[in-house]
């Protein structure tokens, strides 16, 4: 199989991440519960995690490192804990639905309203401009991609974290396609929730994600059994526990952890690499009749979109399925996106890439296209 | 007969805590082991603890951390606890 569906999840993982999600099911047991050395192991194994996390991505502490279960779990935990009640949020036109369904849920609260700094994609001084006009007084929250999921155009999370930084208002980013490919630093970003998911970019098992905490801490979204303050009927204070209740996914975590380390090494090398293989996917389908590539003169992440004239996206994705070639066609539950990119009717099919595909499988799948389209 | 050396136990807010202790401990050159905090010792539940045999090492190593204040206890025979003064 040709495997270009790495932005919904990695696939193609180093074998060490398998191996730690095996030894700890073999070997970790009572994580933050008990003292025994089943817990001793895990505890540091996932305490290491944090670790590497923090280095990674520029988190002042390990403590503000937060394991969470996916992005979305991460973003509802920052969205609803550090929105200011009654103020609006302001998000960009690329938002997933795990931004935008939890804001939606907080509007009809009465809780304050949602406004969208449009900005067509690849623009990036636009959407600055878009967010700069909006980001006033009346602004509680402020939320933006750092990859869109559908077209793979980089928003300027940095810039747009330094303005909210200067008015005053809780930023959080969604780094779900960046982290593992582009520098993501939540210092650099002015952010005060950096959110991601460890299955993707990152390498980990599915049922992972991380939320990283500046500073200003978001109320808890989750309530319960943290394995300390016991006699407290509240939540303990301080992260990690803050955000930890119940327990926690070990082995994952320690999936997680291999991943991380991975990334750690090899980062930009993947960036390269998933830049090498876009721009030759960009040219391959730029050659074949009928295809329109949504590209644009900034760089993009390691991903883009295309659609081919009157063809149903979801039958190309099932003719590239037949063939051995895994992508994703569909909306890509980011319906706001393809608003912002004017293929909200028509879907589009997404292609993604991680470090370990190959100009070779680039080649293929435009040989494999034009024989499904043209015969 | 040699006299047995006291154990403190250095309380922290969590597991995580714990680890950070440990991480900073270690790289003082300073023994330590994670363990559960004593029940008698642990007003507010369920905790951890740090044993360590050289207090003053491990609060020189903590001291130039920017982990959150601790309480301490030293048993002689890991039964009674006494405030670490």
């Amino acid at each position: 199989m040709i495997y270009f569906d790495s932005a919904a999840t990695a696939f193609l993982r180093p074998a060490a991440v398998g191996r730690a999600v095996s030894r700890s099911l073999r070997s970790h047991a009572g994580y933050g519960r008990s003292g025994h050395i089943a817990a001793a192991q895990a505890a540091r194994e996932v305490y290491a995690c944090r670790e590497t996390a923090a280095a990674l991505f520029d988190v002042s502490l390990p403590e503000q490192v937060v394991f969470c279960y996916n992005a979305t779990h991460a973003l509802n935990t920052a969205i609803f804990g550090l929105a200011l009640p009654g103020k609006t949020a302001v998000i960009s036109g690329y938002e997933h639905n795990a931004v935008t369904r939890p804001l939606q849920a907080r509007q009809a609260r009465g809780q304050g309203n949602v406004v969208v700094a449009e900005s067509p994609p690849f623009d990036s001084q636009k959407a600055l401009e878009a967010f700069d006009a909006l980001l006033d007084a009346s602004c509680g929250l402020c939320v933006c991609t750092m990859v869109s999921n559908v077209y793979g155009n980089i928003l300027p999370v940095a810039e747009i974290g330094a303005l909210c930084a200067k008015r005053g208002i809780p930023f959080v980013v969604d780094a779900s396609q960046a982290a593992g490919s582009l520098p993501v630093s939540l210092r650099a970003f002015h952010a005060d929730a950096v959110c991601m998911p460890g299955h993707k970019g990152l390498m980990g098992p599915p049922g992972t994600g991380l939320l990283l905490l500046g500073d200003r801490l978001p109320s808890p979204l989750l309530f319960g059994g943290t394995g300390t303050d016991s006699v407290s009927p509240l939540q303990p204070p301080a992260p990690p526990e803050r955000y930890e209740s119940g327990t926690l996914n070990i082995a994952g975590i320690c999936g997680l952890g291999a991943g991380l380390r991975y990334v750690a090494a090899h980062r930009e090398a993947i960036r390269n690499h998933e830049q090498i293989l876009r721009a030759a996917m960009c040219q391959t389908l730029s050659a074949l009749p009928g295809v329109r590539v949504y590209d644009g003169s900034e760089p993009g992440g390691g991903l883009l979109s295309f659609t081919v004239e009157h063809t149903d996206c979801e039958a190309l994705g099932d003719a590239l399925a037949r063939k051995g070639v895994a992508v994703r066609a569909g909306l890509h539950c980011a319906p706001l996106a393809h608003r912002s990119g004017g293929t909200a009717d028509t879907g589009t099919v997404r292609v993604s890439f991680c470090g370990r595909n190959t100009l070779g499988e680039v080649r293929r799948f435009g040989f494999l296209l034009r024989e499904i389209l043209h015969g | 007969m040699k006299e047995k050396k006291p154990v403190t136990l250095i309380l922290v807010r969590s597991v995580t805590y714990a680890q950070a202790v440990m991480r900073a401990l270690r790289s003082a050159g300073v023994y330590g082991q994670v363990q559960r905090a004593p029940r008698s010792i642990s007003d507010r539940g369920c905790g951890y603890a740090v044993a360590v045999r050289d207090p003053v090492a491990a609060m020189r190593a903590l001291f130039a951390t920017r982990l959150p204040t601790f309480r301490m206890y030293q048993t002689h025979d890991g039964v009674n606890y006494f405030p670490y003064r």
